[in-house]
């Protein structure tokens, strides 16, 4: 199996990795296909955060005050993308009852993006005026600088809602706690696991890990988002069940006896490890067939230069790698 | 003038403390000149550490190369990099009415590299952590039923046991077997791990006693979980309030008792 | 499609893409620049109806050197600095080993160069504010000030650092000059303990968040709040020493060494070992899955209202 290519392989993972990359991949392509095909209502359970976002707009709405709502701190990535697409359905129903949105971004590039995205809701709703220079800010991108400014703003504009869906830090506290205080009510949701029980302790409703990638399927219910919805869930139900046979074929086998032992690379016979004393020993974890798939065995003759390749010449003048 | 420095740069080190802290009590106007300071200190400060830390190294320098020096060779500059800045650029045509679409292929390179990055990362953050979830739930071994102790009691102490040849054979049994208390934690792991997983299960609905029952003790366990952060965070937290205290109790006294 | 040329990186020897300072080296700079700005009009003339296409195709071909170095069998035991490939495939393999690093920095780079954009918002917003006298204008100008003054002297004192100091005297406060002392007034004087300040303050909101959780009386908060008591007794270092010596006595006058499993500590270990350990997985898993999911949608350009 390894001699795949001679010289070439998969090291680090063998075929499992790149085969269940490629599977995950697959069952979101498919699935995104079959949505966009069959285009019938999937069902996507019920998520408590999202159902909120009218009530806290109704409120703003009613007390005259505005929403603020905030993609967490981190760079442009797919999560501050996530969140700006977020605020963008949350926008849509603020400008329906010209409600003021504040967006506050603490990267450049996310700023960018969502000036971009949240104006293109303006447009579509045709009240582009208004959309001014507040309503999507940047305030800085250094972490408590950024706490600090967005506590003012809280305080100084009396918030009525916020929404604080992303990748936050320690500031996640700051900025629940600061809300709390105005009386505003909190719609919150953070990659970081570490920040959300924080979160959950301080906020009014909690978007819990996962509930965020699929909070656009679920306002949305856009055909390619909730495809790949459930293109993870087939993802995550093969993974259960990889961990549960995986856990079961573990177990039955490390009440086996083995005579040769794994050691890294190397197969190791118990007589000799054992000084002759024994010739027959319990498998140990690294001796399973679970550990050979996931920590493929790769043959020692393998990892040393079975190849002799040619060295470049080195320019003179030159210094090797000069970067 | 050391020494009358250090004063003036402690005490206002301490003022802005104290600004800040004021939020606590109500947002005031000596909050809003130190929350306005803060802002533009640190806007000031990103300019010079993107400068620094990224543009002047990761792009000026491998573009302009460098040249010969007596005791160093020249090293060359990848001049495609120039190419970089009117692309980097376009994104300032976000405020333009006409091109504003431009915009968004520099965001587009940066979102792609993202995602790219995550594909190719995906397996190997996870791969490990899957192969880890799977616990070995069947004991070797009924007698004892727990993990028996490496120590022992002496006179109303408990010690290590003392007999070489008794805690290597502790040892050996430790190492050889998996006792019923351990299969236990282990069952207690895998399932923890399932059924908070199935908790995150959105497009099948749940039905009957079993599955919306493995998903309340999911979010249970999801809960566990959380306060176990919760509360091995406070005490972190605590600690930074405890230096700032000491810096301006214990320096800032320190700083004004030896300039006087 | 810049991407390509930058890929070459790492090659010893001076390249058509790499070039030692001198004339040769400035004109291609100034051609490089020439060629991202004729690249630039020329897309600014693409018809509407091909801009979701343009955005796209730049999205794929960024990504598209990460995923083929993840699918393109690796090497084995190769040192891509200094040897030859021997063969197509391999060849193929080293230039996307070397490729990685600098693709990696074309983030960075373009990042800096849209910092621009967001401090144009910031800007303007005070600028209005100062202008039209608007309440607190006071306040922005302190920030304009700050702004500038922080950025100069900044890289006022990077520049006397980098280039006029080449022997590290400025590392001693006796040689500073009047530029090093502002720098350090500014920076570790004031932004620094703003910084430590803003962080230390969750602790306040801490308290005043679990107070609440404590008062929710839902079994979901009790659970939690249970589990976080327990974790935050384990770390006090009085009680789990007064707790641990009455168990181990306990111990050692019944002489049961299986009581020693209720040292706090010890189940502090358990719970977070068995129990947060997987809840938190379980949790992370979905969070990389979504990842992944939106990272590949994001690649493709199947996300409607994202990119494109």
């Amino acid at each position: 199996m390894f001699n795949w290519l001679e010289g070439q392989q998969y090291l680090d993972t063998g075929w499992v990795g790149v085969f269940a990359t490629l599977m995950v991949v697959a069952s979101i392509l498919f699935n995104i296909r079959r949505a966009e095909k069959g285009g019938k209502n999937l069902f996507i359970r019920r998520i408590a955060g999202l159902n909120a976002i009218d009530d806290a707009i109704g409120r703003a709405t009613e007390m005259g005050r505005p929403v603020l709502m905030v993609p967490g701190i981190g760079a442009l990535d797919a999560i501050s993308v996530q969140a700006v697409n977020i605020f963008a359905q949350v926008t849509k129903s603020a400008a329906q009852f010209s409600t003021p949105v504040r967006l506050c971004c603490a990267s450049a590039a996310v700023y960018a993006y969502a000036q971009e995205v949240i104006r293109d809701v303006y447009t579509e709703q045709g009240m582009t005026d208004r959309f001014l220079p507040e309503t999507v800010q940047f305030v800085s991108d250094q972490q408590f600088a950024f706490a600090a400014g967005v506590s003012g703003m809280i305080h100084r504009e009396k918030v009525a809602a916020t929404f604080l869906l992303g990748a936050f830090y320690a500031e996640s506290l700051i900025f629940a706690e600061t809300s709390n205080a105005v009386g505003a009510i909190q719609v919150a949701g953070s990659t970081q696991s570490t920040q959300t029980p924080f979160f959950i302790a301080a906020c009014d409703y909690v978007l819990i890990g996962d509930e965020f990638y699929a909070a656009s399927a679920y306002l949305t219910r856009d055909p390619v988002l909730v495809g790949s919805l459930v293109g993870q869930d087939w993802a995550k139900i093969f993974v259960a069940c990889t961990i549960m046979l995986g856990t079961l074929g573990l177990s039955a086998e490390l009440t086996q006896m083995t005579s040769t032992h794994r050691s890294g690379n190397k197969m190791v016979e118990v007589s000799e490890s054992s000084e002759g004393k024994r010739t027959e020993e319990r498998k140990k974890g690294a001796d399973t067939v679970v550990s050979r798939i996931f920590k493929p065995y790769i043959p020692e003759e393998m990892t040393k230069d079975r190849f002799t390749r040619e060295k470049k010449p080195v320019p003179e003048g030159a210094e090797a790698g000069g970067e | 003038m050391n020494l009358n420095y250090d004063v003036i740069k402690i005490t206002a080190g301490v003022i802005a403390t104290i600004g800040l802290y004021s939020i606590l009590y109500k947002e005031n106007r000596f909050y809003r000149l130190f929350e306005h300071i803060f802002l533009g200190l640190a806007a000031g400060y990103t300019i010079v550490a993107t400068w620094k830390d990224t543009l002047y190294p990761q792009w000026w320098q491998k573009m302009m190369g460098q040249a010969a020096t007596a005791d160093a060779p020249a090293v060359p500059g990848y001049w495609i990099y120039a190419a970089l800045l009117p692309i980097g650029l376009l994104a300032y045509l976000v405020f333009n009415k006409k091109h504003n679409w431009m915009s968004k292929i520099p965001i587009g390179v940066i979102l792609g590299l993202w995602s790219g990055q995550q594909i190719q990362v995906w397996w190997n953050t996870w791969g490990p952590q899957i192969f880890s979830s799977m616990q070995p739930i069947i004991p070797t071994t009924f007698s004892p039923l727990n993990v028996p102790s490496t120590m022992e009691a002496v006179g109303g102490k408990v010690l290590p046991i003392a007999d070489p040849d008794r805690a290597a054979a502790v040892q050996q049994q430790i190492t050889n077997n998996l006792f019923v208390t351990q299969a236990l934690t282990n069952f207690i792991f895998v399932i923890t791990f399932i059924s908070a997983f199935s908790y995150f299960i959105f497009s099948f609905e749940l039905k009957g006693k079993l599955m919306t029952g493995v998903n309340k003790f999911g979010r249970w366990m999801l809960m566990i979980g959380f306060g176990a952060i919760f509360g091995s965070t406070v005490m972190a937290r605590f600690a930074l309030v405890i230096d700032r205290m000491a810096y301006i109790v214990i320096e800032w006294v320190q700083a004004l008792t030896r300039g006087a | 499609m810049n991407l390509f040329p930058s890929m070459m990186a790492q090659v010893v020897e001076e390249s058509f893409f790499k070039k030692v300072p001198g004339p040769g080296l400035y004109g291609l700079l100034a051609l490089g620049l020439i060629l991202g700005i004729v690249l630039c009009l020329a897309l600014s003339r693409v018809p509407s109806n091909m801009r979701r296409w343009v955005i796209v195709g730049f999205t794929f071909l960024a990504g598209l050197p990460y995923v083929a170095a993840y699918l393109w069998p690796t090497p084995v035991a190769a040192d891509f600095q200094t040897e030859i490939p021997r063969n197509g495939v391999e060849k193929v393999g080293f230039f996307l080993n070397q490729a990685m690093d600098p693709v990696g920095t074309i983030t960075n780079i373009i990042q800096g160069f849209l910092l621009g954009v967001g401090f144009y918002s910031l800007v303007r917003i005070h600028y209005t504010k100062v202008k039209r006298r608007q309440e607190n204008w006071g306040f922005s100008i302190v920030l304009l000030t700050c702004f500038v003054l922080m950025a100069v002297i900044g890289l006022w004192d990077w520049q006397m650092r980098t280039f006029v100091d080449t022997t590290g005297a400025l590392n001693v406060r006796d040689n500073w000059t009047a530029v090093n002392y502002i720098q350090d007034f500014l920076f570790e004087g004031i932004y620094q303990q703003m910084d430590s300040a803003m962080f230390s303050m969750i602790a306040f909101f801490i308290l005043s968040a679990a107070y609440r959780a404590f008062r929710i009386r839902s079994v979901e908060a009790t659970v939690m709040m249970a589990s976080a008591l327990i974790l935050m007794l384990n770390l006090m270092g009085a009680l789990t020493f007064a707790q641990g010596n009455a168990i181990e006595s306990l111990a050692a006058n019944s002489n049961n060494m299986f009581l020693m499993n209720f040292k706090i500590n010890t189940f502090a270990d358990w719970l977070r070992s068995t129990m947060q350990i997987p809840a938190i997985r379980a949790i992370d898993f979905g969070v990389g899955l979504g990842a992944l999911a939106m990272g590949l949608r994001l690649w493709l350009g199947l996300e409607k209202g994202g990119v494109t």
